[in-house]
């Protein structure tokens, strides 16, 4: 459907980017405590890991339980890829470093980029055998996955320093580039939904043996989306790695595919706009969360904090909204120029908002 | 050369014949008719040639090749396309776009094309728009073009499902109770529908049906099976004197004219 | 390796299988019945052993009521969620799944929170550390015991599989769900039964686990449940004896890894990971070789 506004539209687009670009790179270059930096930076990464999730678990219809593992192998290439040897040379104590990598350093974009290959590689590594039977056990065989990558970290102590991990990793990757590229991700994956693969995936999610009727592979279809989604996640480790400067196999536990399920699930299963709003509410809950599980001391009295409440919360919060509000914030609606402008024009046509259709839920 | 070929068709499940020693020619532009009782073994025919059950034993032939064992999504590639049974519409998706996935086996843009929105991609997607148009339109579907399928009167979805299956551009349909559920004059509307298609797109079918009039006011060729064995073939007027026929239809005679 | 340690390997890896296949057990069940992997497996079963294991220890319940404590505490539980949560979702099968994922995440988190995130030791009669010595090996009374117990709860199972009337309900909804519906079975009553009995053999197998392996914490659900599963897998999905045979075998692999190949013990769960992925490629019907059932379209 041709709409007369695209011309407005996407200059309105471009402009909104550069605004929010430009207003990242003065904040980033202001005197503002570190400590919001560092939030706002949480919030841009986890844009990109609800949005490549989004493309599994809300248009292919597939439920993964190893975000975490993929993301730990694009983190764990661009800190490798980028230490210097000088100090891998030092700070691998377990072992040094084996001459696969002891030399090597790229600079971080491309380091960055095949940060998105590995993990689109052990994707497809994984989806393969796990999808040849559907799509059931994708889940218990990706959480395997999760943890035998960390078991690997560990157990390979000349190529990743083992369980202390890699140190002094260089932090390229600052506020406004992380926040660059993870509207670059958001741009590609909603072109990827909004194109015919999208409406394929959807047609999968709706009715696997209608869609291979019509001559569609669904295994290819799956495997793809598996594998274009670990692509994503692998960039947006790559990113937090770059932004952490510290990672070990302990940075990539369960909490980060929590986190993934959580935004798509609370933002809309198919909206990008669901999935950078509750990827903001999901880091302002986790960072203020943090609170409730370390001790505090008020005067002489002292509140012993709870750990684990903030899992608890989620998993509770994630229940709820799967049992009561099943669309999420957004469900598949989409912000656009013209909803906005309805909202000021009188109420004489509200244009609606909604993109695409179909899926369960 | 026939079309389509099946050979010896055989499906067992455990202990059950469900189709014993199917055998069917059809040739090109052919509209055959596929009857028999509740629980036959029509649909298991169909999905048999379609890939979708493995048969236990025989072939299956489509324009000269063995499409045995075929994945169900290779064998639409070839130019053999079902329709379902109980439906199997996009019930969330509206109708243009049930009948673009159909288009999917035509579309020729990379993943990088649609990232990008190339020339090769808007092309491709305006030429799938103007086909599917226009099939909606031939077939007098375009007035639900934006509604959602899964809300489209009953008789519609139905057509619907056909016209889907003519996106994917099929050398032969395959068609399972396309009137069931439907009343009179839907079923009257179904069998024009059926004969448009026959007209306009020189299209072969095999036709499964449970109404008798739907089956003899399409079909100049039809086979009977029962209990998985085919009983009789032959046109309308062998089929209605057959005594093998009329034994099995007897006792489920108020299924004859529903 | 002499014949004597081989023999006590044996008996480790048949111990260790044991309770693997208990686990199995859920898997299979449910997914024969309702085609949903319950995620949350592996947190029943921890939390059968950590409720048995803190009301023995915090509250100094006797052993014997506290394991029976323990086992009652979490089928309430399952059935509760079942009921509130897996029910009312059974049409949705994305949000069901995921659901089963986030009661995962509150199981843990609340065994952390009202429990304890500390490993404890788990309490265990006396009896049970007594060597047995046979000729020049000695394996401790555990380890017999808990291929005992386990043979013991497989019997009963099996029993009630086949020769009791909600089992015979059980196998005919995993047979043909509808066709039973209308035969006037109560589906929903079957479902649930099936949660409380995969339940059950879970929680046993934490208590027999902790008798053995007395450092018991709020994650040990993660590792075991994948376990659990890779022995549902190997052995078929969806087969009951099926997961027996399965749990038993990748206890047995595991242990006779460890036996031939010590420097690898630290990488045993990727071995255990590795056969699954090849069972998947190259058998996926596991040794039964259960034949995912042609789906009537
Ligand atoms: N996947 C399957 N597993 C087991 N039995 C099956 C399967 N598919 C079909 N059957 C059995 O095969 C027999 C024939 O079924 P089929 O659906 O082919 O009949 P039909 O002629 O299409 O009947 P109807 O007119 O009711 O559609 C039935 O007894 C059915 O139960
Ligand atoms: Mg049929």
């Amino acid at each position: 459907m041709e709409n007369k506004n695209k011309a407005r539209n996407n200059f309105l687009t471009i402009v909104a980017v550069i605004i929010v670009i430009g207003a990242l790179y003065l904040f980033q270059n202001s005197s503002i405590d570190r400590y919001y930096i560092r939030i706002l930076q949480y919030w841009g990464i986890y844009v990109i890991f609800g949005a490549s999730f989004q493309l599994l678990y809300g248009y292919t219809g597939l439920l993964s339980l190893g975000h975490a593992g993929l993301i730990a192998v694009g983190s764990y290439t661009v800190a490798i890829l980028t230490l210097e040897p000088s100090v891998k040379a030092i700070s691998y104590l377990l072992r040094p470093p084996s001459p696969l990598i002891a030399n090597v350093q790229i600079p971080f974009f491309p380091a960055l980029i095949l940060a998105g290959i590995f993990s689109a590689f052990f994707g497809l590594l994984v989806a393969t055998p796990a999808l040849r039977l559907g799509g059931d056990y994708l889940a218990m065989v990706t959480l395997g996955f999760a943890e035998v990558i960390r078991l690997l970290f560990v157990n390979l102590p000349a190529l990743f320093n083992g369980s202390m991990g890699l140190r002094s990793i260089p932090q390229s990757a600052n506020l406004v580039i992380t926040w660059l590229i993870a509207i670059l991700c958001v741009f590609v994956l909603k072109r990827l939904e909004t194109s015919n693969y999208g409406r394929n995936l959807l047609a999968i999610n709706e009715d696997e043996i209608g869609a291979e009727a019509l001559g569609i592979s669904v295994f290819k279809y799956k495997v793809s989306s598996f594998v274009i989604s670990s692509f994503f996640a692998g960039i947006g480790g790559g990113l937090m790695a770059s932004m952490l400067g510290t990672i070990d196999p302990n940075t990539f536990k369960s909490t980060l595919t929590n986190a993934a399920i959580t935004i798509v699930v609370l933002g809309g299963m198919r909206s990008m706009t669901g999935v950078i709003i509750s990827s903001g509410i999901y880091t302002i809950m986790s960072e203020y969360l943090r609170v409730v599980e370390s001790p505090i001391v008020l005067g002489s009295f002292k509140f012993p904090g709870i750990p684990g409440a903030r899992v608890l919360i989620f998993g509770f919060m994630l229940l709820f909204i799967i049992l009561f509000m099943r669309n999420g914030i957004l469900g598949d609606k989409e912000f656009s120029w013209d909803w906005l402008f309805s909202l000021f024009k009188r109420r004489d046509r509200k244009p609606s908002i909604v993109e695409t259709k179909g899926g369960e839920q | 050369m026939s079309l389509l070929d099946a050979k010896d068709l055989t499906m067992r499940f455990g202990g059950l014949v469900s189709v014993a020693n199917f055998n069917a020619a059809i040739e090109p532009g052919e509209i055959v008719g596929l009857i028999g009782p509740n629980g036959a073994g029509k649909s298991t025919v169909f999905n048999m040639v379609c890939g979708f059950y493995k048969p236990t034993q025989g072939r299956v032939f489509f324009d000269g090749k063995d499409i045995t064992g075929m994945k169900p999504n290779n064998i639409v590639e070839m130019g053999l396309t079902r329709v379902f049974q109980n439906g199997r519409l996009f019930k969330k998706m509206n109708v243009i776009e049930n009948m673009l996935v159909g288009r999917q086996r035509h579309f020729k843009a990379s993943l990088l094309d649609s990232i990008l929105r190339t020339p090769t991609y808007q092309q491709n997607e305006k030429l799938a728009y103007e086909k599917s148009i226009n099939l909606l339109e031939k077939l007098d579907l375009i007035n639900y073009i934006h509604e959602e399928a899964g809300k489209l009167p009953f008789g519609i979805q139905r057509k619907l499902e056909v016209a889907r299956a003519m996106s994917t551009k099929p050398k032969m349909l395959l068609l399972d109770e396309p009137a069931t559920g439907l009343n009179v004059e839907e079923s009257n509307d179904m069998i024009h529908f059926i004969t448009q298609l026959r007209d306009e797109f020189n299209i072969t079918i095999l036709l499964i049906e449970h109404s008798m009039r739907v089956v003899m006011s399409i079909c100049p060729r039809i086979i009977v099976i029962d209990h998985g064995e085919t009983i009789a073939e032959g046109n309308p007027d062998e089929i209605r004197e057959n005594q093998k026929v009329f034994e099995a239809y007897l006792g489920v005679d108020d299924n004859v004219e529903n | 390796m002499t014949i004597s340690s081989f023999f006590q390997f044996v008996v480790l890896g048949l111990s260790l299988g044991a309770m693997y296949a208990l686990i199995s057990i859920g898997y299979t069940i449910i997914y024969g019945i309702i085609k949903l992997i319950n995620l949350a497996h592996g947190d029943f079963f921890m939390l059968a052993g950590f409720t048995a294991m803190w009301a023995a220890i915090a509250y100094g319940v006797p052993l014997a009521l506290a394991l029976i404590l323990g086992l009652s505490f979490t089928i309430a539980v399952v059935l509760i969620v079942n009921r509130f949560i897996y029910r009312p979702l059974r049409a949705y099968k994305m949000a069901a799944f995921t659901s089963t994922f986030a009661v995962s995440m509150v199981i843990q988190a609340s065994v952390i929170i009202f429990m304890t995130a500390r490993a404890k030791g788990f309490p265990h009669p006396a009896f049970l550390d007594t060597p047995i010595k046979i000729g020049n090996i000695v394996i401790p009374m555990v380890t017999p015991f808990i291929i005992v117990i386990a043979l013991l709860l497989f019997a009963i199972l099996t029993f009630l599989v086949n020769n009791t009337k909600i089992g015979t309900a059980m196998r005919a909804v995993s047979q043909d769900m509808e066709m039973v519906t209308l035969m006037g079975v109560d589906v929903e009553r079957v479902i649930a039964f099936a949660f409380a009995l995969s339940v059950a053999y879970a929680g046993a197998g934490a208590i027999l686990w902790g008798m053995r392996y007395p450092a018991f914490d709020p994650f040990i659900g993660v590792v075991t449940g994948l376990k659990g599963f890779i022995g549902a897998v190997i052995g078929g999905i969806g087969s009951i004896p099926g997961a027996m045979v399965g749990g038993f075998v990748l206890g047995f692999l595991e242990i006779m890894l460890i036996g031939f190949f010590p420097e690898y013990t630290n990488i045993r769960d990727i071995f255990s990971y590795v056969l699954m992925i090849l069972f998947l490629l190259l058998r996926p019907g596991g040794i039964f070789n259960v034949k995912v059932r042609e789906e009537k379209v």
